[in-house]
């Protein structure tokens, strides 16, 4: 009974003061993205992975400037990360567009004729 | 259960939601719920700038521009069926690691130990800085380079015929 109600007075702390507890769930949707770039086949699902990757770290850099107490500093640095984010999908996508007007299919393995 | 816990727990379900997905536009679309998700915790966390900013740009035109490739693309996605079976392991594969990490967790510990301490005095140039207070963003570079390399490989990999 008392492990049960310890787990439930933890889950009640879990809150953005808790460093351990974001940058627990920071590592996992990192994992969640690194996973999806290293196995998926489907250009577009490789760059989803990549802003998952970024969520990620950006969750991280939230709770590190809230429990720092320099929220400001993250703020700057989030909205740069962000700007650099929109530039690099936005390339991106363009890229695979291109791709499969000239080869028919988005699978990298497969995009063998490409030239230039 | 607090708001926080909520948000946080949202936002990796819908992450995992977004790559299990089938079709590319639920896709786009799991990933703009995590943006929004993402951006009320900057809300909640007195960081109001980055959360408009992180709405209107990620939420917004990122989730434009992933449908506009999807519906250009079409039906051009003959994948789906070798997708969902790699996929189908990832929520084990996660609670995996996340058991692996929390069990591991008094092992990493030492990288954090000098993060918190930012006043450090005697840490003056770029390399100590880099080397000594920062030893988890170094990490979590390689981990990026690693990531990097994967994709190279991915992309550059002879594809069997299937």
């Amino acid at each position: 009974m008392n492990s049960v109600s310890g787990f439930f007075a933890y889950l009640s702390a879990c809150g953005l003061e808790n460093l351990q507890f974001n940058y627990f769930a920071a590592v996992m949707m990192f994992f969640i993205g690194v996973y999806t770039m290293a196995a998926s086949r489907n250009l577009i699902r490789l760059l989803i992975g990549l802003e998952i990757s970024s969520k990620g770290c950006m969750l991280a850099f939230i709770a590190a400037g809230s429990a720092a107490g320099n929220i400001q500093l993250v703020q700057a640095l989030l909205i740069l990360m962000i700007s650099v984010e929109a530039v690099v999908v936005s390339s991106g996508l363009i890229l695979i567009i291109r791709a499969f007007r000239q080869q028919g299919n988005i699978d990298p393995t497969k995009l063998s004729g490409l030239k230039g | 259960m607090s708001l926080h816990l909520f948000l946080v727990i949202s936002m990796i379900l819908c992450s995992l939601a977004a790559v299990m997905a089938k079709r590319t536009i639920h896709a786009a679309i799991f990933l703009a719920l995590v943006s929004i998700i993402l951006a009320t915790i900057m809300f909640t966390a007195q960081a109001p700038w980055a959360g408009a900013v992180e709405l209107s740009v990620c939420a917004g035109l990122i989730t434009v521009l992933f449908a506009s490739t999807a519906s250009m693309i079409g039906r051009g996605e003959s994948y789906a069926k070798r997708e969902s079976k790699i996929f189908r392991f990832l929520p084990l594969g996660l609670i995996i690691f996340g058991v692996i990490i929390l069990c591991c967790g008094d092992f990493f510990e030492p990288l954090f130990a000098n993060t918190h301490n930012a006043a450090a005095p005697s840490l003056t140039t770029v390399g100590d800085i880099i080397w000594k207070l920062r030893t988890p963003d170094l990490i979590g570079q390689l981990c990026i380079f690693v990531a990097g390399v994967l994709t190279v490989r991915t992309m550059l990999g002879e594809g069997k015929d299937e």
